[in-house]
């Protein structure tokens, strides 16, 4: 393919493994600098010399269940790159946090997980994406349309992104990001 | 297909087959049909590795538009484009190559894991109200 994607920016959270590596390599194959965000260091220390031999490719370790922590990795990305092209809402995992099998505290902790740092992640990138006119992709479920059983927390999570995603498509028309 | 092994089937459908269009009746159920046959052949030959696919493109800028300003608003033709753009959520219409583009990908490979599924090319038609 050729999508015209060379020397664009773009960070994935949970990309060093799994679907989010996958869209790293991608990304790497097209010529794009794929910054990995994920918390486990040593999966994404291994990508990144992975697709290193190809260009460029920025890691940075991080748990994203702080706002604080998610403001970092954008900063990261920005000092390393000085640009940010799009951002790949990735990280997640279907934690089967049920309606009885499950507490309260439990199906927070997992919105947490699935949820929450979608958010702020976008929030973070906002003027960046503003800047190079760039793109929002997230990564949603069936579990949003379609009920699993024992995992309220992911589907809910990804019920929300779906109602996210349009909602800040409706909201950043005016600056032709999406 | 079935012979080959396998293949791809693309319906152009239309964002008229699932939202409600003033005026398009004959026209709207016949894109509505287009999307139901769309999931009904790819449910019956998933096992032939054919995979069947829509797309759903709102207003794209065609010759077919242009003749229809000219012959509809004759002298106003700039005019009613400008207006017919402004109405989408993106505020102009979509490019045949960006249809294109998306068929492209649908028949490639890349697409291997995609199956019946109607995929609205609308700039925010459908989703982006109020």
């Amino acid at each position: 393919m050729d999508l015209h994607l060379k020397d664009k920016v773009i960070l994935i959270t949970g990309g060093a493994k799994g679907i989010g590596a996958a869209i790293a390599r991608t990304c790497s194959q097209e010529g794009a600098v794929p910054f990995i965000v994920d918390r486990d260091d040593e999966s994404g220390r291994r990508l990144q010399t992975e697709l290193r031999a190809g260009g460029p490719c920025g890691l940075i370790a991080v748990d994203l269940s702080t706002a604080e922590n998610c403001s970092h990795a954008i900063a990261q990305t920005l000092q390393e790159f000085g640009r940010l092209d799009a951002l790949v809402n990735n990280a997640g995992v279907n934690d089967k946090i049920g309606l009885e099998r499950g507490t309260p505290e439990d199906y927070v902790a997992s919105l947490h997980r699935n949820l929450v740092h979608f958010y702020s992640m976008a929030h973070y990138a906002l003027p960046y994406l503003k800047q190079s006119q760039g793109a929002i992709v997230n990564i949603g479920s069936k579990t949003a349309v379609t009920g699993q059983g024992n995992t309220s927390g992911y589907a809910s999570s990804k019920g929300a992104i779906m109602a996210l995603t349009r909602e800040w498509a409706a909201e950043l028309l005016p600056y032709k990001s999406g | 297909m079935k012979a080959s092994g396998g293949g791809v089937i693309l319906n152009m459908a239309s964002i008229a087959g699932s939202a409600g269009l003033a005026d398009r009746f004959a026209y709207a159920t016949s894109k509505g049909a287009v999307i139901a046959m769309t999931y009904s052949l790819a449910r019956d030959y998933v096992a032939s590795n054919i995979r069947c696919n829509c797309i759903s493109p709102a207003r794209v800028h065609t010759a077919f538009v242009d003749g229809f300003l000219s012959r509809t608003y004759p002298g106003r033709e700039t005019e009613m484009f400008e207006r017919l753009s402004k109405a989408q959520p993106m505020g102009r219409m979509g490019e045949p190559e960006e249809v294109a583009s998306l068929a492209l990908f649908l028949c490639s490979d890349e697409a291997a894991f995609i199956t019946g599924v109607d995929y609205p090319l609308d700039g925010g038609f459908l989703n982006l109200h109020g």
